[in-house]
């Protein structure tokens, strides 16, 4: 016989043999092809990093740029280098903040690079970077960026104070140019150490990517070196097993024919030996045959034996086949002579076309298939004639080999009579239970129909009781004998005594002596009367000897057996007498009140005027009632007050304002007024009150006072020049004497002299500052601010003193407050140096005092700056707090005597801080010292100081002469004579300011602008006006300027008028 | 002969799905998560040891960017990058906290100026402040621009009014601590004012320590605080805290930080 299952083996091997030569190929084939992009793919590698080196490298050449423009910048003699080197600087700053930003992020960076000598010929070079590591920080990245924030930070100081040098050597203020040097050397000493710095980070990185391309050339040589050993076992793999598997094959064809040749073999053996083999198998067959006829003959008898005994059973027994329900077997009590075999099991014992079912009639078949096991039945079968009989069936399974339900056998036993006694006994049972059932029924109605009637009664009792004990009125029942018989529970809330208390007690004893005869009387009518109510009013004594009104309301009920008896309802009405107390009280007080009052209704006509109406208007109460407020109205008052008054009145909300009326004769008078919605319960508005005074001779007099006030200001700012002339010459002609050989005694005498000339100068000066705080003319500039000048100019003045007391004095600027800023230098240094003066004055010697100047918050566009004052002085007590910062006020009498003084400077201080919207701070403690401090809100100023262009002077003598008003001759000689005078009075000027007696200066300024103003030169007089306000402010450079204007334009006109003089006018 | 045909297969797949020609090189990700610390530099060695034990511990990885405080301070506002900020100068947490970028701080104890001289004091240098401004002294100072010694000494010295003084004086102004003390171990200076934190720290060999005897050089608050910038906010919360712990700041204590 043929292997047909080896062929397909064979077919399959060779199958194989091709797929793994052609996998063998394609694994070769991908492994070079992934090594040649593996290769494309570290060459750009590769280029990454080069190029991240050459970034390295520009970032490295320009910081070496910024160094050296910065050393230029600082060298910078104009303007116009300056701006050079400093966009020079910015440009390289921007490119490296540029460069990092592709190192970091990755991109691409165009980089120009000259290629000749000519701007324009510049080759362009991309850059480009991609960074492989995104979750890693690159330190060094991080470190530069705050490098180069800083760089910017040094360029912006460095141009500060080269800005400062340049000014300072225009004006050759050689103090500013030594100060400017000073800062720029300090600055030098740290920009070296910055660079070295910055330059050893970006070497450092330079060298890391140097480095990273070493790595990489190493790496891709390994690489290339790897992917040659993979490729060359792969190689050897599978030619090796290519080989293996041809050996195989041939193995496998050597096999295959030989195997065919045996085959042939085993054929020819089989047809040679197939007679022989077919008569033995004949004979053995015969032989079983013979044995099984044997057999059948046993089994007959058996089965004959079992039918016999069956037969003469005297119930039904039957074998049933289990799938088709067909009687197999049938005994004759069951088939009765009658053939019933291979007819069903329901037909049979039912005459049914289907099998028994339901739980009534089941079908044991079916039970028996279920359960597997014998079950036992009822049924019912229904005879012929109409009767009843009943059968207990038992059925007994059979299975086959298999152990499936194949047959059932059925026992049927008639059991109708036994069946007959059982249901008798079962129906006289449940006829006594219903019977019980119905009794049981009947008794549950009757007690629930009760229960319910009980609880009726109940409830109705419980809401009558309820109802008379919360009410707040008092029902009592008295007797035929007047005790009371009953009381309700609001007995004890109004009265104080408990109803159980006072039972069996007379009404009488709680009712005052004055009201209980008549109580008497009334009740007795009541009694009298029968039949009605009778009312009545009276007082009641309350159990703490309170009296309160009550009314009472008694029936008599003597008659009605339930109660029997007088029942009074009482009272309690002191709440409401009050109420109407109270009212008659508000009627009096709007009668007699000193101001108008008018209620209207909603529409505004007038419904209530008081007396005070009638006399301030001359309206009649009557006559106004019934009209409108509007017939008060002055012909030009204002509609849109009207307008928005009935708008916020209607809106429910309070108006007050001021009204100008006119009287009922016409007389214009102004009323003040409010005016208020009257809202009912409900909230809805029903009725407006006005309340109105007439302020017409109040207003007068506030006028009459501003006037005063202004009139004084005014006063005071006049004469102020008058007063300190005399002062000041007093003053200086004293230091004259001194020196004119006067003896110990004259001497004494003068300084005393000085000293009381310095005082008066000193309190007048407090006066003058006080009073221009207080002027209209009082105004805050914003100009160009910078802290330090304000500090050292402040300090200037109060560090001699401090110093001339031995009292330590500290002064700090916070460095991070930005150097120019915009507002009022000249008024922010008056408030702090009256904060000083006052700390150098109260400070013992050997003190100490700080004045610190320190950055509080910052925004885009402002800087508020706190200013602090911090003594060791002798403090200030809790209780003298509130008024020291009134004018003429010192801390303690004894201040005074003990400092001087005049008590103005903190006055001063916290009036100018108000105009700035700021106010003083003071922390103190007695004998300890104290700290001053406010904030004031800085501008930040955008542009830069550049020195100011000397506007071009013209100047017409003749407009001149006209304008003086005089004959020319008289003006050549006059206005020469001005034009020296005051030359030589302005150089003196400024050298005071150079010597820093700004004062001395003022009034050299101020005489010269007198004069001009009263030679009407208007080509000075807003010019002088400037330097005079400019000095005032301590602007000493600005000042400087304007007089070297001032003396070229007075160089001018006298030129001018002495030509014309010489060509005869 | 199925075994020898699914190995084949399996091979090849994993060779052709499994590699990518285009996996960068050296890129090692170790599956930890990085956090970058800035550390003034008076604080590194103490924030280094940390690094390391916190490391052990938590499998996250540390990177610590030293400098000067006020460097540290510009390079946060900056980069806007980083996790968590350790500064000799309070201060500087507390500007970064009014400004929203630190969202969480620690006090960690207290540092205070000090001078740094020659080991042995061969110019017999005392406390004084006068020493500052003389002429024959070389001194070194920190620049306010970006160490926070530098600024602290600054503040100090404008109080006291030498400021000017001391900048005509001094031959340089080093841009940290570390700087400030290299100057002084290299004999580039005779005199710089520096922590006194560091004379624990190896970098003070050959340097030592002097108080500074003036009211105006006040105890500084050490500080640290966690960034808003943080991408990895478990792990930096997580060595924030451990820093201020007892564990941590025995270490702090260790390096000179005072209680």
């Amino acid at each position: 016989m043929i292997n047909l299952y080896k062929p397909k083996r064979y077919f399959l091997f060779f199958i194989f043999f091709l797929i793994f030569g052609f996998a063998g190929f394609t694994v070769i084939f991908a492994a070079h092809s992934y090594e040649r992009r593996h290769m494309i793919y570290l060459k750009s590698c590769m280029d990454n990093i080069k190029n991240k080196a050459d970034i390295y490298r520009f970032i490295r050449i320009r910081i070496s740029e910024v160094s050296n423009y910065l050393h230029l910048y600082i060298e910078s003699e104009k303007f116009s280098e300056m701006d050079k080197y400093e966009s020079r600087m910015f440009e390289d700053i921007s490119s490296i903040d540029n460069e990092l930003g592709v190192l970091d992020n990755g991109g691409m960076l165009v980089e120009k690079l000259p290629v000749s000598s000519s701007q324009f010929d510049k080759y362009t070079f991309d850059y480009s970077y991609t960074r492989t590591d995104k979750k890693s920080y690159d330190m060094r990245i991080i470190d530069m960026r705050a490098k180069l924030e800083e760089l910017r930070l040094i360029v912006q100081s460095y141009r500060s104070h080269l800005i400062n040098r340049m000014s300072a050597e225009k004006t050759s203020d050689f103090e500013l140019i030594l100060s400017s040097d000073q800062e720029m050397r300090v600055r030098t000493k740290e920009i070296d150490n910055f660079f070295t710095s910055f330059q050893m980070i970006s070497n450092d990185a330079y060298i890391s990517a140097l480095s990273d391309i070493k790595l990489m050339n190493d790496y891709i040589a390994s690489e290339s070196r790897h992917f040659a050993v993979i490729n060359l076992w792969l190689c050897v793999l599978f030619g090796t097993g290519l080989f293996v598997y041809g050996l195989l094959m041939a193995y496998v064809i050597w096999k295959v024919l030989k195997e065919a040749s045996r085959a042939r073999r085993d054929y020819d053996d089989l047809f040679i030996n197939f007679d022989t083999k077919l008569k033995s198998r004949t004979t053995e067959l015969f032989s079983r045959l013979d044995d099984i006829i044997i057999s059948e003959s046993n089994f007959k008898e058996k089965y004959e034996y079992i039918s016999t005994i069956l037969n003469s059973l005297e119930c039904s027994f039957y074998v049933i086949d289990a799938k088709s329900y067909e009687i197999v077997y049938a005994n004759r009590y069951a088939s009765n002579g009658d053939n019933i075999l291979n007819m069903t099991c329901h037909a049979v014992t039912h005459q049914m076309l289907l099998p028994c079912s339901g739980k009534e009639h089941p079908c044991p078949l079916q039970m028996v298939r279920d359960t597997r096991g014998p079950v036992t039945v009822e049924h019912i079968h229904t005879q012929p004639d109409g009767t009843d009989k009943y059968f207990e069936i038992r059925a007994y399974p059979v299975f086959n080999e298999t152990g499936e339900v194949v047959q059932m056998i059925e026992i049927s036993v008639d059991v109708s009579d036994w069946k007959k006694t059982e249901q008798f006994l079962i129906n006289q049972q449940r006829s006594l239970e219903e019977k019980i059932a119905d009794y049981s029924r009947i008794a549950n109605e009757q007690s629930r129909m009760r229960q319910n009637a009980e609880s009726l009664l109940e409830d109705n009792e419980k809401r009558f009781r309820q109802l008379i004990e919360n009410i707040t009125d008092i029902i009592i029942v008295l007797d035929e004998n007047g005790r009371i018989k009953y009381a309700s529970p609001s007995m004890d809330s109004v009265i104080g005594f408990s109803s159980e208390h006072i039972r069996g007690k007379f009404l009488e004893d709680i009712i005052p002596d004055m009201d209980r005869e008549a109580f008497s009387v009334w009740i007795r009518e009541v009694a009298d009367e029968g039949i009605g109510q009778k009312s009545g009013e009276f007082r009641l004594v309350k159990r703490g000897g309170e009296t309160i009104t009550a009314e009472a309301v008694a029936v008599n009920m003597c008659e009605n057996p339930s109660i029997g008896g007088i029942v009074l309802n009482i009272r309690d009405t002191s709440a409401r007498k009050n109420a109407e107390q109270e009212m008659n009280k508000l009627a009096l007080v709007m009668e007699q009140s000193p101001v108008s009052i008018l209620i209207t209704d909603t529409d505004g006509v007038i419904e209530y005027a008081n007396p005070m109406f009638e006399k301030v208007t001359g309206y009649g109460i009557a006559e106004a009632i019934g009209k409108k407020p509007s017939i008060l109205k002055w012909d030009d008052s204002n509609p849109q007050l009207f307008t928005e008054l009935w708008q916020t009145i209607s809106s429910g909300r309070i108006w007050r304002g001021t009204f100008t009326n006119k009287k009922k004769n016409g007389e214009k008078y102004i009323e003040s007024a409010v005016i208020a919605p009257i809202c009912g319960n409900s909230g809805e508005i029903i009725n407006y009150v006005a309340i109105k005074e007439d302020i017409t001779e109040l207003l007068q007099a506030r006028k009459r006072a501003e006037e005063a006030s202004i009139a004084k200001s005014r006063f005071i700012a006049n004469i102020s020049h008058e007063i300190r002339t005399p002062l000041n010459s007093i003053i200086g002609f004293s230091d004259v004497l001194k020196i004119t050989g006067l003896n110990e005694k004259q001497r004494g005498y003068l300084a005393t002299v000085r000293s009381s000339a310095e005082t008066l100068l000193d309190i007048f000066n407090g006066i003058m500052d006080l009073a221009d705080v207080n002027s209209e003319e009082f105004s805050i500039d914003s100009q160009v601010v910078n802290v330090d000048v304000l500090a050292d100019t402040v300090n200037k003045v109060h560090r001699k003193s401090a110093e001339n007391k031995n009292i330590s004095f500290l002064s700090y600027v916070d460095a991070g407050i930005p150097k120019k800023l915009k507002g009022d230098s000249f008024r922010i240094g008056q408030a702090a140096s009256n904060l000083l003066s006052n700390a150098v004055k109260f400070t013992e010697p050997g003190g100490q005092i700080e004045f610190n100047i320190l950055k509080k918050a910052e925004t885009d566009k402002t800087v508020s700056v706190q200013f602090e004052v911090k003594d060791t002085g002798i403090g200030i007590s809790q209780e003298k707090l509130s008024i020291i910062f009134d004018s003429f006020v010192q801390g303690d009498n004894t201040v005074t005597r003990r400092f001087g003084g005049a008590g103005l400077g903190l006055s001063i201080a916290k009036n100018i801080l108000k105009k700035f919207g700021s106010d003083i701070n003071v922390e103190t403690k007695e004998g300890a010292g104290s700290t001053f401090s406010f904030v004031i809100e800085f501008e930040k100023s955008e542009t830069e100081e550049r020195p100011t262009v000397v506007p071009e002077v013209c100047f017409s003598f003749d407009e001149l002469a006209l304008q003086i008003g005089l004959a020319p001759n008289v003006v050549v000689s006059l206005l020469t004579g001005f034009c020296e005078e005051s030359s030589s009075d302005l150089k003196k000027a400024a050298e005071e300011l150079s010597g820093g007696n700004i004062r001395n200066a003022r009034d050299l300024i101020h005489s010269v602008r007198s004069a001009a103003g009263n030679l009407r030169i208007n080509v000075l007089t807003e010019k002088l006006k400037n330097a005079d306000e400019f000095a005032k402010k301590n602007n000493t450079l600005y000042v400087k300027e304007l007089i070297k204007e001032i003396i070229d334009i007075l160089t001018l006109i006298k030129n001018e008028t002495l030509k014309r003089g010489q060509h005869g006018l | 002969m199925r075994f020898i045909v699914f190995i084949f297969l399996a091979a090849f797949c994993s060779f052709s799905f499994g590699c990518s020609p285009e996996t960068p090189p050296f890129l090692q990700d170790s599956g930890k998560k990085n956090i970058l610390v800035y550390s003034s530099a008076a604080l590194s060695n103490a924030v280094g040891e940390l690094a390391a034990a916190y490391e052990n511990e938590s499998g996250c990885g540390i990177d610590i960017l030293t400098g000067g405080s006020a460097h540290q301070m510009r390079a946060v506002q900056v980069n806007k990058k980083g996790d968590i900020i350790f500064s000799s100068v309070g201060d500087v947490v507390d500007r970064l906290r009014e400004s929203g970028i630190v969202t969480e701080n620690y006090s960690l104890g207290g540092d205070r100026l000090a001078y740094f001289v020659s080991y042995g004091n061969p110019l017999k240098i005392d406390g004084k402040l006068h020493w500052l401004t003389e002429s024959g002294i070389r001194s070194v100072i920190g620049s306010a621009l970006t160490s926070g010694a530098g600024e602290e000494t600054h503040i100090a010295l404008q109080k006291a009014g030498i400021l000017k003084d001391v900048f005509e004086n001094a031959i340089g102004l080093a841009s940290d601590s570390k700087q400030l003390l290299r100057s002084v171990a290299d004999n580039d200076a005779d005199l710089a004012v520096d922590w006194m934190s560091l004379k624990y720290s190896p970098d003070s060999k050959g340097t030592q320590a002097i108080p500074i005897d003036s009211p105006f050089f006040r105890r500084v608050t050490v500080k640290a605080g966690l960034l808003k910038f943080s991408r990895e906010k478990e792990c930096a919360a997580g060595f924030l805290r451990f820093a201020a712990s007892d564990r941590g700041r025995q270490v702090f204590y260790k390096f000179g930080i005072e209680k």
